[in-house]
């Protein structure tokens, strides 16, 4: 596990440590903004903010979780500030915000993760942030850490996360 | 069906999307070292940092002047929350 001592040899240091961390988890975090923008170019600049986000944290990581709690944690944090702003000053109505064929079409077509996608960004912040994390394989105590909340929190916002999900995935077949 | 078997399902298709693309470099560097992206340095993530804290500052200006331009007499109208407490933090001295 990484330490406070690893993050903090200067900034040469600090870049290369971002550096590999961008290209451990980058594709994750990728993701993460993906489930939280609605187009390509929301989705990199959410991803950028999240990595500069990362960059400025990290010399405050203690290492008191793992490296991949860390930065899922600053990758939501960053995700919900940038909805909050979104809605400040970019509102759209809810109807209008799936353009694209509905979530059974795709998956029809063979589509599956765009699908799945489109599904994820449907569901409630609450299921939504549980469902992503456990999607990209993190098990409940670690998304629990990630979001401040009890394992047995997790549980349940899984379980009808994992229930709106199939409902979204079915509803029009 | 079962549900592990589902669940299992929708993690590989999670995990097949790919978005990942050079990310935190100015379009110059790569163009400079003839289409390879150069890594990223911490100058420029200080500056992206820099010019971040400056776009909120400009926002926040922004809102606290329209706030002031509120004349008595005006409409009536319930300020919100946010714009409470960021009017509050501009008051504060801005410390970003």
């Amino acid at each position: 596990m990484a330490t406070r001592e690893d993050y903090s040899g200067g900034k040469e240091a600090a870049a290369e440590d971002f550096e590999r961390i961008l290209a451990e988890h980058g594709a994750a975090i990728a993701r993460v903004a993906a489930s939280y923008a609605r187009t390509a170019g929301d989705r990199d600049d959410l991803y950028q903010e999240i990595a500069v986000a990362l960059w400025q944290a990290l010399p405050s990581f203690r290492g008191e979780c793992s490296e991949r709690t860390f930065v899922f944690r600053v990758a939501h944090n960053r995700a919900i500030s940038y909805l909050a702003r979104r809605r400040i000053h970019d509102p759209l109505p809810e109807n209008e915000r799936d353009r694209g064929p509905d979530p059974e079409t795709e998956y029809l077509r063979g589509q599956r993760s765009e699908a799945l996608l489109r599904a994820v960004r449907r569901l409630p912040i609450a299921y939504r942030q549980v469902v992503t994390l456990v999607l990209e394989g993190l098990e409940y105590a670690e998304a629990a850490e990630v979001l401040g909340i009890s394992e047995n929190n997790v549980g349940v916002r899984m379980n009808r996360g994992r229930q709106m999900l199939r409902k979204l995935l079915e509803e029009h077949r | 069906m079962t549900a592990d078997a589902e669940l299992d399902g929708w993690r590989e298709a999670w995990q097949a999307q790919s978005f990942v693309k050079p990310a935190l470099q100015p379009m110059s560097m790569g163009r400079e070292a003839g289409g390879e992206m150069a890594r990223p340095h911490a100058e420029f993530l200080d500056r992206a940092i820099r010019r971040m804290r400056f776009r909120f500052w400009k926002r926040s200006e922004r809102v606290f002047l329209d706030d002031l331009r509120r004349q008595p007499g005006d409409e009536d109208v319930q300020m919100q929350g946010w714009r409470k407490r960021r009017r509050k933090k501009i008051k504060g001295g801005l410390n970003l």
